[in-house]
């Protein structure tokens, strides 16, 4: 089945739901409740709301190595992953001790 | 067949590399200073296959020799697995056929009795020759035209130890090189032997003895009369082996000796000094002052390996696994057999410390290694966090004012051993350039980097780009264009 009829079907209440379609409807959600979490107290409490914000954007949701990045600043930017490449980022919740057990001199 | 995927800290920058590489004319930024002419020439390891036991020894790495050939401003690399009896036992295999460090009863059955050393430690240029060092076998001659593996060495039969140090010093006034074996007979030996080996490469001199207890020689300093022989914390039996362990475990109730030998006396001439505690894996350099023998080096203060763990179940304390360069005065006129300790510097360092090579055995006055300067940034978001691990500045350390000069690597890099190079051959002390090379986790590369060693705040003078990590070094040795045949 291709994807477009996966997604036309998965458009359809009641029809079969693709992957694609439950992590988008999950992303929006999540970004509307956390939107909403960051918006409606600083909405009250900031008398000077940035006059260049565009409220019909909202905020942003960006998926990155599974992960979710909300962004709540109000400029609705997407997250952008880092230029490096994160090399010792496998690594790097090990313990001391974890670490030092397979290398030594780094 | 080589499978890495059950190895969680061999990922990333820290997984295997597994190839062989020839790099002509490097990119380079800056300009390769031109009066030095010679290699660069790195030890370490890579695995062929993963560790047969998760708690192995990364000290049981399959070695692999590299090297930066500098000529006429311009820079070559090479590097070649060391193709010992057990690389080509295992290759042959497709799979790990050889247990625990140095303990042959964690062996797979199949595997062939051979040689077990993987020769990751220390290059060596003598006599003509380049040698892959570990202290568990002989030396591993490496061709230094093609970094071939051309097989172990004993110096024209004479020498009679089965295994020969990592850490041999040359004599820069005679030439001789001094050097030993520790458990020289076999397993759980406590000999040593001890040997003086002209230029051409030739025994002149034998010294056989007893260590105190069977303990990791790893390290020694000479001074023109003395060998200095540190002994420590590390123990090892042949009941331990039998259990399948591991070969060294931490006693920290074992005495720590430093052995002053005689370079012209007997065995009977050895007195052995009680030193504090400490684990003395690597030293600086020694001297005669009088009575007095003063030895410099970066002890740790407790066990610094957590893969050889304590005998008694205590846990590895990463707080005492740290090192700091200290000064132990050893009295011959003394009456006991204690030392002095000094702490030179309060800051922890890596223990991988360095001196120009023209100074061993004599007075000196700059010592050389890598820290965390805790003061430079680490970009964690382009490495990843490894900010509080990683070595990212070398240090002069003035052992005569206590003052310390500082090279920064960069902020998503980390520094290997670090190695002075003199700018010319009779230049003084200190007038030269350190080099070593960084891990560059942000770029998933290696950089050798090149500073003048009198002007460390400014940076490089030079940087040597790799397009790939270059295999981790435990120790390197810069070779003057005439100690070898190069191509």
């Amino acid at each position: 089945m291709s994807d477009e009829r996966n997604e036309e079907l998965a458009a359809t209440p009641g029809m079969l739901l693709t992957r694609r379609a439950f992590i988008a409807r999950a992303a929006t959600a999540s970004a509307l409740a956390g939107a909403a979490l960051v918006y409606a107290p600083a909405r009250l409490l900031c008398a000077d709301w940035p006059a260049a914000y565009d409220e019909r954007r909202g905020a942003v949701a960006t998926f990155f190595m599974d992960r979710l990045y909300l962004d709540t600043t109000g400029r609705a930017q997407a997250y952008r992953p880092p230029a490096g490449a994160r090399s010792a980022a496998p690594v790097e919740d090990l313990s001391e001790e974890e670490f030092r057990r397979r290398h030594v001199y780094v | 067949m080589a499978d890495f995927s059950n190895q969680p800290t061999m990922k990333g920058f820290f997984a295997p590399t597994r190839f062989e590489a020839d790099v002509y004319d490097c990119e380079v930024i800056g300009k390769i200073p031109a009066e030095i002419n010679g290699a660069f020439v790195r030890l370490g390891g890579d695995w062929l296959y993963p560790p047969k036991y998760s708690d192995d020894s990364p000290f049981s790495v399959d070695g692999y020799i590299s090297m930066f050939r500098f000529k006429n401003g311009v820079v070559d690399y090479k590097g070649r697995w060391v193709k010992t009896p057990r690389f080509r036992a295992d290759l042959a295999a497709h799979k790990q056929l050889f247990g625990k460090y140095r303990n042959p009863f964690t062996d797979d059955p199949s595997a062939p009795k051979v040689d077990r050393t993987v020769a990751n430690t220390t290059p060596l240029a003598f006599a003509g020759k380049l040698f892959a060092l570990k202290e568990d076998a002989l030396p591993y001659e490496i061709d230094p035209r093609t970094l071939e593996t051309i097989g172990p060495w004993n110096f024209h039969g004479k020498y009679k130890s089965l295994t020969f140090t990592a850490h041999p010093k040359i004599d820069p006034v005679t030439g001789e090189m001094i050097c030993y074996g520790y458990e020289a007979t076999g397993l759980e030996s406590n000999d040593v032997f001890l040997y003086t080996i002209d230029k051409t490469g030739h025994v002149t001199r034998e010294l056989r003895f007893k260590a105190p207890y069977i303990s990791m020689v790893h390290d020694i300093a000479i001074t023109p009369k003395h060998v200095l022989i540190p002994v420590f914390g590390y123990v090892t039996s042949m009941e331990r082996l039998k259990e399948g362990k591991v070969h060294w475990g931490w006693d920290g109730k074992a005495p720590a000796y430093v052995g002053v030998v005689p370079r012209d006396g007997e065995a009977k001439d050895i007195r052995w000094f009680q030193a504090p505690a400490r684990a003395t894996v690597h030293t600086l350099n020694a001297r005669d002052e009088g009575s007095k023998v003063i030895l410099e080096a970066p002890t740790y203060d407790s066990n610094p390996f957590p893969f050889f763990p304590s005998v008694d179940g205590t846990p590895w304390d990463p707080q005492r696994g740290r090192a700091y360069i200290r000064r132990y005065t050893f009295d011959l006129n003394s009456k006991d057999d204690g030392a002095r300790e000094e702490t030179l510097f309060s800051m922890n360092v890596s223990d991988l410390g360095r001196i120009d090579d023209r100074y061993t055995s004599l007075p000196y006055r700059y010592a050389y290694t890598g820290f965390n300067d805790r003061n430079r940034p680490f970009d964690e978001s382009r490495a990843g966090n490894l900010s509080l691990r990683v070595n990212n500045s070398y240090g002069r350390f003035d052992l005569a004012t206590g003052k310390m000069n500082r090279y920064f690597a960069g902020d998503t890099h980390s520094l290997q051993e670090v190695c002075f190079v003199p700018r010319r051959k009779n230049a003084p002390e200190g007038d030269g350039y350190l080099i070593g090379v960084a891990s560059n986790f942000a770029e998933m590369r290696s950089e050798l980097v090149i500073a003048d060693a009198q002007r460390l705040e400014e940076g490089d003078v030079a940087r040597v780009i790799l397009p790939f990590r270059a295999t981790s070094q435990v120790h390197g040795r810069w070779v003057n264009e005439d100690e070898l045949p190069f191509a």
